[in-house]
């Protein structure tokens, strides 16, 4: 079966829990006709539907030229997928000049610039110094300052 | 208040910009439009939602003609890098990268960049121009609208942007309606019942639009880069020779900008078409039009003038519905809503009467951005070319970085960020399946606006069905949200049923699926 077949039936499945969801919305007892679950239980039936029709017509398969059909560099894409949850993990705890550091220089190595090692790691701690700088002074928007104050 | 009196509006309106505070955030706009343009995969509705946290302490006129001139310089910068990298720098300037390449190519990409700029002036000044007498028009019309018209009319948008948005109709479907149920999610303000938040007290205020717009575009293109920024080839052209047109290429372009122009416009004002659609188009037209038409491909000038010219003059036609209707057809448009939303303002016929500098304001500096953007980008442009070095993965880990930022300074919460980078995955996904991604922005705009209007044309009508059928205007929209319905599915039916019959005709050889 094509992977846009196994989307559908994802979509449909997705489309499911958000009927359940719906399911947990308390009805209200009060006048009105429309009470807060016909919208969510008019979406969810969509959902429903455009996975069953896009089982249906699932379209021509995509061009192999095309960025559907192009081999992907999973390992990257896991690697920025965890640098990303790290950072949320690490923000209050290491401050946000730290934890952005490590963003910005782990991001651009993930990303292929392994030759710029040196170079990258001046563009994150400079960056990251500014934001901080600029969103905690200028801007009176607080960003966490870590053990190290900053 | 209106009619005769635009042109005093527009004075009015070009005395509330042309103060030096107001003319800073229009240039301030017009060079930040340009640099997202020119650089790929960052647009304007993604720079629109991550100015917004910082925005919020200006004047909402400072913010607007900001995002303005934001909206309008993408659609300049955008041209630079199709003609000149063959990667087009917004999703609106793909077509202008055919022709524009090759004219690079052949030494005469000073006068693709020449004919994309000047076109992109007259389109954009032209669109601005047709905004200011349309807008108008439109309010005079909308004020007799109601709940149960602004219903019908949300729903119409929504169900174009279905019709419209990329090939397949099931996926823009689904697009539209996951967007619609996150907007569904969070405390409903009308019974004050909690929507799909499973007991976390984070999501009882609901998923932002903004985040959704950050986490779909900026967060979902950083993830695709991981996956493909070490296996893309880009062939770059150093600009050759210099920025004039010779007189051939003046007499081919003026025909191309026109018609780019008038398409645009009418592309721009529709709604879930928007600026890709607009200068494909366009593209098409000069297919049949242009003099130049059996040149087109191999780098024929109208291919880039008319294009160009056709997502300026629709970036101003975006303008019309939100700014008259307070309804958006666009990412970028939807995110514009959004903005206006956290002033405590609504589009639509009131605000003309009620935030009339504003509105005039916004429109005076729309004139003021196309000038200073002709400036910036024909004369200035081997400054922003200069941008193109900047190197890949500092640039996206720089973009990952100020869209945590912004979504952490909106809310001071990290489990926004949580929810960020599952939308982030998410646009991942979306965009490998090739779903279109400004409905769901637009779903999660519209969503609670939808649901809004459609309670209270029943609590008016007391609980009749009929009221969305027996107003005159709210009939006619209704009629046309079925048709819109009706269209794409007919459609795939009958391509269907054809492959059918070809298949026992024997014509196998064109069946793939």
């Amino acid at each position: 079966m094509r992977a846009i077949r196994w989307v559908a039936l994802a979509i449909v499945m997705f489309g499911a829990f958000y009927l359940w969801g719906a399911l947990q919305i308390r009805e209200s007892t009060t006048y009105a006709a429309v009470g807060p679950r016909f919208m969510p239980n008019a979406i969810g039936l969509g959902i429903v539907l455009s996975g069953v029709w896009l089982f249906a017509f699932p379209g021509a398969p995509p061009a192999p030229d095309s960025p559907q059909a192009m081999s992907l560099d999973w390992v990257s894409i896991g690697l920025m997928v965890l640098l990303v949850a790290a950072y949320v993990a690490l923000f209050r705890v290491a401050g946000y000049v730290l934890a952005t550091t490590l963003l910005l220089w782990g991001g651009a190595q993930i990303l292929g610039d392994r030759h710029h090692l040196v170079r990258d790691g001046v563009i994150a701690v400079a960056l990251a110094v500014v934001i901080y700088y600029v969103f905690s002074q200028l801007l009176r928007i607080n960003l966490p300052p870590g053990p190290l104050g900053f | 208040m209106f009619g005769g009196d635009i042109w005093a509006n527009l004075i009015n309106g070009f005395s509330v910009v042309l103060t030096p505070q107001h003319l800073l955030f229009v240039m301030l706009g017009v060079t930040i439009g340009t640099a997202i343009g020119v650089l790929p995969g960052i647009g304007p509705s993604l720079t629109i939602s991550l100015l917004l946290p910082v925005t919020f302490g200006l004047e909402p006129i400072s913010a607007f003609v900001m995002f303005g001139g934001i909206f309008y310089g993408a659609m300049y910068g955008g041209s630079t890098t199709s003609i000149l990298v063959n990667t087009p720098g917004e999703s609106s300037s793909v077509v202008t990268a055919i022709d524009g390449f090759q004219m690079a190519k052949k030494g005469r990409g000073g006068a693709a960049l020449a004919t994309a700029a000047i076109g992109s002036f007259f389109a954009g000044t032209f669109a601005t121009l047709m905004l200011m007498l349309m807008a108008p028009l439109l309010v005079r019309f909308a004020l007799q609208f109601g709940a149960p018209e602004y219903f019908a009319l949300m729903l119409l948008a929504l169900s174009a942007v279905t019709g419209l948005a990329g090939q397949s109709a099931p996926k823009a479907f689904f697009a539209t309606l996951l967007g619609l149920a996150m907007g569904m999610v969070g405390i409903d303000l009308q019974t004050g019942q909690a929507r799909f938040t499973f007991g976390n007290l984070n999501l009882l205020g609901g998923i932002d639009p903004v985040m959704v717009a950050i986490g779909l575009f900026a967060v979902g293109e950083v993830f695709w880069a991981a996956g493909t920024l070490k296996r893309t080839f880009e062939e770059t052209v150093t600009l050759r020779g210099s920025l004039l047109m010779n007189r051939a290429e003046w007499q081919r372009s003026w025909p191309a900008w026109a018609r780019g122009s008038v398409i645009g416009f009418i592309i721009g004002v529709l709604p879930g078409a928007g600026a890709t659609i607009a200068s494909f188009l366009s593209y098409n037209a000069e297919q049949r039009f242009a003099k130049g038409k059996h040149e087109l491909g191999q780098g024929a000038i109208e291919g880039v003038a008319g294009p160009e010219a056709a997502n300026n003059a629709s970036a101003g036609g975006a303008l019309v519905p939100l700014l008259a209707l307070g309804i958006p057809g666009s990412a970028t448009t939807a995110v514009m809503l959004v903005a206006f939303q956290i002033y405590g303002l609504r589009p639509g016929p009131l605000l003309f009467q009620e935030q009339g500098d504003l509105v005039w304001g916004l429109i005076a500096s729309l004139y003021i951005a196309n000038l200073a953007l002709l400036v910036l980008n024909l004369p200035m442009v081997r400054i922003w070319i200069k941008l193109l070095d900047v190197p890949k993965p500092v640039l996206y880990a720089g973009i990952l970085t100020f869209s945590l930022l912004g979504v952490y300074a909106d809310t001071q919460n990290t489990f926004s960020m949580v929810i960020l980078l599952a939308l982030g995955v998410l646009g991942f996904l979306l965009r490998r399946y090739d779903f279109p991604l400004a409905p769901v922005v637009l779903g999660a705009v519209l969503g609670p606006l939808i649901e809004q209007e459609y309670r209270r044309s029943l609590a008016i009508s007391v609980n009749d069905y009929s009221v969305f059928f027996t107003r005159p205007i709210a009939l006619v929209l209704m009629t046309l949200v079925i048709m819109s319905f009706l269209v794409p599915i007919f459609n795939a039916v009958w391509k269907a049923s054809r492959r059918r019959t070809a298949v026992t005709a024997g014509a196998v050889g064109e069946i793939e699926d």
